[in-house]
C-alpha cells in the first residue's frame, strides 16, 4: 500500500508547489495608489491629472513609466474607452480631455475612471473621479487709481457660486506670488475683488495673474489667466555686446587693446632691429 | 700671438666631455627618458595620471614653472644690471648667467605645455587668446623674454666665435660652425659700434621684460581670489624671490664648471665672495617680502587666511614651509655673513640649499592655497582635498629639471664658458695679440 501511495503523494506535493509559486508570483506585484484631479484652465484646456505611487522597499516611491487606461463612465456600469496615459519619472501623468470626450450624466456630473490593467509590476486597480462643470472669468480693473483683479465663478448654467475660495497669484519664474489674502471668498455674485497694491516688475511691463479655485470637491481645480501691461518694465542690463573684461577677443576693452599692443610693439620693433643689426654686422 | 693670449684661448675654448661628463649626460638622458615615458602616458590617458583634481588644479608642474621663470631672471641680474652699472668683475660669470637664463626660460615654456590637458589645442591660445587674461600676458612675455635672452647670449658670443674660428684646436666641423656663427666678425670699428650699441639696448630692454615676466607670473596667482594669493605685494615678492633663486643657481653652476674645467684662474674666490655678498642682500630683501606676505595676514587672521596660514605654520605643510624659510633663507644669510662662508665650497653648499629651498617655496605658494579655497567645493571625495603628486608627475618634473641641466651642459660643451674676448680685453691682451698678428 505504501509503495502505491507514493506517486500520488509526490504528485500532490508538486501541485502544492506549483500553486504556492503562482500565489507567490501574484504576491510580488505591487499595489499602486492612484490619485486623480480634474484641472480646467479657462480658454485653454481641461485634463485629468494622474498621480501614482507604491510602497516599495524604501518606502513610498513614484510609479514611473506606468500605463493607465482612461474611461468615461456612461451609465453606472458602462465604460467608454477614451485613451491611455503614461506616468513620468515622478509617477505623474496628464490626460487631456478633448471636447468630444466630455459628456455628463443627466445631473451634469462628469465621471471618469483611470485603470491599471494587465501590468507586470502592478496589480489591476482603478480609480474614478466625478466633478461638475464651472467657469471662471477674470479681469483687471482700476478703482481709485489702483489696479484690482476681479474674478467671477459660475456653474455650467451661469449661476454665481457663492462661498467658494479663490486664490490670486502673479506668475513668476518659479511659481506664483500670492496677491492679497491666501483665500478670497466669493460673494453672492460669485465674485472677488483683490487690489494690486505694489508695483511689480514684468517683461515689457506685462504681468500675468492667475486666479484659481483649488481642489474643490465639486468642481476640481479651475484656473483663469490674464495678462495686463500694469507692471514696471524690466530694463535689460546685459553687457553682451559691450567691451568688458569677460568679453570674447573681438570685444576686448580698448585700453587693453591699445596699451599692451603699444608695449608689445615697443619691445618687438627694437628686437627686430637688433636682429637686423646681426645682418648688418655680417655685411660690414 | 702672445703666449698669455694663446693660453687664455686654450683655457677658455670649449672642451670635450671627460668620463664624468659622459656619465652626467647619460644620467640626464635616462631621467628625461623616464619622464618622457610618463608624459606619453599623460598624453594617452590625460591629466588623470597626475594627483591634480578639482581642488589642486595646479600642481607640481605649475610650481616647477614658477621656479624656472624665477631662475631665468638671473640673466637680467648678472648680465644686464651688473653690465649697465659698469661692474668689471662680473665678466667671467655673465655667460654662465645667460646660459642658465636661456635654459630656464625654454623649460618654463615647455612646462606650461606639459601642464596642458590637451596640448594639441595649444594654438588656440594664440588664435582665441583674450588680452583680458593674464595667461595671454604670460605667453607674450615669456616668448619675448626667450627671444631677448637668446639675443643677449648670442651677441657677446660673436667675437668669441670669431676667435674660435681661427684658434680652435678641435674638430674642423665645429670650427666651421663657429665660423658661420661669427657672422664674419672681424672687429672693425663699424661692427664694434653696432655690437656695443646692440648689447647696451638689449641690456636695457631685458630688465623691464624680466621684471614683467615674473610680475605677470605673480599676477596669474594674484588675480585669482584665494587665501594666500590675495595680495598686492605678489609682483615684487616674486621678483625678490627670483633674484635669490637665480643668483643661487649661478653660484652653483659657477662652482661646478670651475672645478670641472679648471677655471680657478678666471672664476676666482673673489667672484664667489662678491656673489656671496649679493646673495646676502637678495636673501634679506626676500625675507623682508616674506615677512610682509605672512605677518599681516596672520595679524588679521580672517577665517580662510587663518586656515591657510595654520596649514603652513603648524599644519600639513609646516615642515616644508619652515625648511624653505630657515634652510633656504635664514641660515644662508647667517653663513654668508662670514667671509669663510663665502669661500667657494661653503658658498656652493649654501647656493644648493637656496635653490632647493626656492623650488619648495614655489610648491608652498601654489599647493596649500588651492587646498583652502574661499568657497569649498561640494560633493568631492575627501582625498581630492589633499594634493600629492604621483610618481609619473614627479618623473615628468624631474625630466624637465634634467632637460634644463642638459641644455646648460650642451651649451657649456660647445660655447666658451667665460667670454674670451672680454676677458682678454680686461687683461690687456687683445692689443698685444693684434700687434703680434700683424708682425
Amino acid at each position: 500500500m505504501r509503495y502505491r501511495s507514493k506517486p500520488r503523494s509526490l504528485f500532490l506535493v508538486f501541485l502544492l508547489l506549483i500553486a504556492s509559486v503562482t500565489v507567490y508570483s501574484q504576491d510580488k506585484k505591487y499595489r499602486a495608489r492612484v490619485s486623480l484631479e480634474h484641472v480646467k484652465i479657462m480658454n485653454e484646456q481641461s485634463y485629468i491629472g494622474i498621480s501614482a505611487k507604491f510602497k516599495g522597499e524604501d518606502g513610498f516611491e513614484p510609479a514611473s513609466d506606468l500605463e493607465f487606461n482612461v474611461y468615461r463612465q456612461v451609465n453606472e456600469d458602462s465604460l467608454v474607452v477614451l485613451g491611455k496615459a503614461r506616468s513620468n519619472s515622478e509617477g505623474k501623468a496628464k490626460f487631456t480631455l478633448k471636447e468630444t470626450m466630455k459628456q455628463s450624466d443627466t445631473s451634469g456630473i462628469y465621471t471618469y475612471t483611470v485603470a491599471i490593467e494587465d501590468n507586470e509590476k502592478f496589480r489591476d486597480t482603478d480609480k474614478s473621479i466625478s466633478f461638475s462643470e464651472a467657469n471662471l472669468t477674470v479681469d483687471v480693473v482700476t478703482i481709485d487709481s489702483t489696479y484690482h483683479i476681479t474674478a467671477v465663478l459660475t456653474d455650467a448654467s451661469g449661476n454665481a457660486l457663492q462661498g467658494e475660495f479663490l486664490k490670486v497669484g502673479l506668475k513668476r519664474l518659479y511659481g506664483n506670488l500670492t496677491i492679497g489674502e491666501d483665500n478670497n471668498e466669493t460673494d453672492e455674485n460669485g465674485a472677488i475683488l483683490v487690489p494690486v497694491r505694489d508695483e511689480m516688475p514684468g517683461v515689457e511691463g506685462n504681468l500675468t495673474f492667475e486666479v484659481s479655485l483649488n481642489e474643490s470637491d465639486t468642481y476640481g481645480t479651475i484656473k483663469a489667466l490674464i495678462s495686463a501691461p500694469i507692471g514696471v518694465a524690466i530694463e535689460e542690463e546685459s553687457s553682451f555686446d559691450q567691451r568688458t573684461m569677460w568679453s570674447p577677443p573681438n570685444k576686448t576693452p580698448l585700453y587693453l587693446l591699445i596699451f599692451p599692443n603699444l608695449m608689445i610693439l615697443g619691445v618687438w620693433v627694437p628686437l627686430l632691429l637688433l636682429m637686423f643689426n646681426l645682418y648688418r654686422i655680417s655685411k660690414s | 700671438m702672445s703666449q698669455e693670449y694663446d693660453q687664455l684661448i686654450q683655457d677658455l675654448s670649449p672642451k670635450k666631455f671627460g668620463p664624468k661628463g659622459k656619465v652626467w649626460m647619460a644620467f640626464l638622458i635616462v631621467v628625461i627618458l623616464i619622464g618622457f615615458y610618463s608624459y606619453i602616458q599623460q598624453l594617452d590617458q590625460g591629466l588623470v595620471i597626475t594627483g591634480m583634481r578639482d581642488y589642486a588644479l595646479w600642481g607640481v608642474y605649475i610650481s616647477n614653472f614658477v621656479f624656472f621663470v624665477a631662475i631665468s631672471l638671473v640673466g637680467s641680474l648678472v648680465t644686464a644690471i651688473l653690465r649697465l652699472s659698469g661692474v668689471q668683475w662680473s665678466t667671467p660669470i655673465t655667460r654662465i648667467a645667460e646660459i642658465i637664463a636661456v635654459a630656464a626660460i625654454i623649460m618654463a615654456g615647455l612646462t606650461i605645455i606639459i601642464d596642458m590637458g590637451r596640448p594639441d589645442r595649444m594654438l588656440n591660445l594664440f588664435i582665441h587668446g583674450r588680452l583680458q587674461s593674464p595667461i595671454i600676458w604670460d605667453v607674450i612675455v615669456i616668448t619675448t623674454y626667450l627671444f631677448i635672452s637668446i639675443l643677449l647670449l648670442y651677441y657677446p658670443l660673436l667675437p668669441d666665435f670669431s676667435i674660435l674660428k681661427k684658434h680652435f684646436n678641435g674638430s674642423a666641423k665645429l670650427r666651421n660652425w663657429y665660423s658661420r656663427l661669427s657672422l664674419n666678425w672681424s672687429g672693425t670699428s663699424k661692427q664694434h659700434q653696432i655690437y656695443t650699441r646692440s648689447i647696451k639696448v638689449l641690456s636695457v630692454m631685458i630688465i623691464p621684460v624680466a621684471f614683467a615676466i615674473h610680475t605677470v607670473t605673480a599676477w596669474l596667482f594674484e588675480t585669482t581670489y584665494r587665501p594666500g594669493w590675495d595680495s598686492t605685494n605678489f609682483g615684487p615678492y616674486f621678483i625678490a624671490g627670483a633674484f635669490v633663486a637665480g643668483a643661487g643657481a649661478v653660484v652653483a653652476v659657477m662652482f661646478v664648471l670651475r672645478k670641472t674645467y679648471g677655471l680657478e684662474h678666471y672664476i676666482t674666490d673673489e667672484h664667489f665672495d662678491k656673489m656671496g655678498k649679493i646673495l646676502v642682500l637678495l636673501c634679506l630683501l626676500y625675507l623682508y617680502f616674506n615677512i610682509n606676505e605672512y605677518l599681516i595676514p596672520t595679524y588679521k587672521s580672517t577665517e580662510e587666511e587663518a586656515t591657510h596660514l595654520h596649514s603652513l605654520f603648524t599644519g600639513e605643510y609646516a615642515i616644508l614651509f619652515w625648511t624653505a624659510i630657515i634652510g633656504g633663507l635664514v641660515l644662508p644669510v647667517l653663513v654668508l655673513l662670514f667671509p669663510k662662508g663665502r669661500k667657494p665650497l661653503p658658498l656652493f653648499v649654501v647656493a644648493l640649499a637656496i635653490v632647493i629651498g626656492a623650488w619648495w617655496k614655489r610648491y608652498i605658494i601654489v599647493i596649500p592655497t588651492l587646498s583652502h579655497p574661499f568657497l569649498p567645493i561640494q560633493g568631492v571625495p575627501e582625498s581630492w582635498r589633499h594634493y600629492s603628486p604621483t610618481w609619473m608627475e614627479w618623473s615628468i618634473t624631474f625630466a624637465t629639471l634634467a632637460a634644463a641641466l642638459l641644455i646648460i651642459t650642451l651649451l657649456v660643451r660647445y660655447l666658451p664658458i667665460v667670454p674670451i674676448q672680454e676677458t682678454a680685453e680686461e687683461r690687456g691682451l687683445i692689443h698685444t695679440a693684434q700687434t703680434n698678428q700683424q708682425s
